[in-house]
């Protein structure tokens, strides 16, 4: 790994901190046009929402209130070309009513991926996957058949008929 | 740098046999690609090698015809980063699901640690809530709600 290469990853790394501190923790979307581009695409954002950044800001607001951010892990961080991808843990305060769920004031963690595609100093592209099926399990006291996501589906009998 | 950009070229390349053999459903030759003690970082938490081949046995059973199409591959010193496209029909008891027949695609995007051809570490996260949407299990409102 050359220095230039080095440099680069790390001032990438700096980029998205300075993105996930500034909305996910101070609630300042003013981040949002200050790295995001004009043109830039969430690739796995869901089709209701409003395209680009308007849609970043959307879904920041939403969850905002139910899940208080505590904290992002970066596990692994691996750069090459235009990408910088990692592997994070995401740290949230149960704080609202989330699917159903009144607040419990618990502490949880679900595991995260993402890829985001550079253009200079800011990002053009952006993938993301996120366990967010599990926050239900994580948040009630049992879990598996008497608990979790298993109380609030229909059995499959059910959920066939409703399709 | 080539010797470097070599590296990449194979680590990427294991990654790419990994999968193939995934396609084929061949556990054994998933195997082949694993060190002896690597560890999988997965929903649950770190899973050892141990119980890598039944977790992998068990998603086959649910899901037989299960395809992965590699979308993009990112590699630097010994990572890889992958986003992957799995398809499959439901077709065997996934999670205390009863199988739903239905076809179901869903994003699964991880990074391995490979050493002397082999994985050492591997961590993934699968787009769970669009899965279990596909099998209707979740109430569409509370998707809304929650997206």
């Amino acid at each position: 790994m050359n220095d230039e290469f080095a440099q680069i990853k790390a001032e990438r790394e700096a980029i998205v901190r300075r993105f996930r501190g500034a909305v996910l923790f101070r609630r300042d979307f003013s981040a949002i046009e200050e790295v995001l581009a004009p043109e830039f695409v969430d690739h796995f954002a869901p089709p209701w929402d409003p395209p680009g950044r308007d849609g970043v800001q959307h879904r920041f607001g939403q969850a905002a209130g139910a899940l208080t951010t505590t904290k992002v892990e970066v596990l692994v961080s691996v750069c090459e070309g235009d990408y910088l991808s990692q592997a994070i843990e995401l740290h949230f305060a149960h704080t609202g009513e989330f699917m159903g769920i009144p607040a419990t004031g618990r502490n949880i963690a679900i595991g995260g991926s993402n890829t985001f595609r550079f253009d200079g100093g800011q990002i053009v592209e952006h993938w993301g996957v996120f366990d967010v099926a599990k926050i239900p399990d994580l948040l009630r006291e049992t879990q598996g058949a008497q608990g979790g996501w298993a109380s609030m589906w229909p059995s499959p009998q059910e959920a066939s008929r409703r399709s | 740098m080539p010797a470097d950009t070599d590296q990449l070229a194979a680590n990427k390349a294991i990654v790419q046999q990994l999968v193939d053999a995934w396609n084929a459903r061949d556990i054994a030759r998933m195997m082949r690609y694993w060190a002896p003690d690597m560890v999988h970082h997965g929903r649950e938490g770190a899973m050892p090698a141990g119980q890598v081949g039944g977790e992998m046995q068990r998603f086959i059973t649910a899901f037989p015809d299960i395809h992965i199409d590699v979308e993009e591959m990112i590699a630097e010193r010994d990572l890889v980063s992958t986003r992957l496209r799995v398809s499959a029909t439901h077709s065997g008891p996934y999670m205390d699901i009863e199988p739903t027949g239905r076809a179901v695609h869903c994003a699964l995007m991880g990074q391995l640690r490979i050493v002397d051809g082999k994985v050492v570490e591997h961590w993934g996260v699968a787009d769970t809530v669009h899965l279990l949407e596909q099998l209707g299990l979740i109430d569409e409102k509370l998707l809304e709600a929650t997206a």
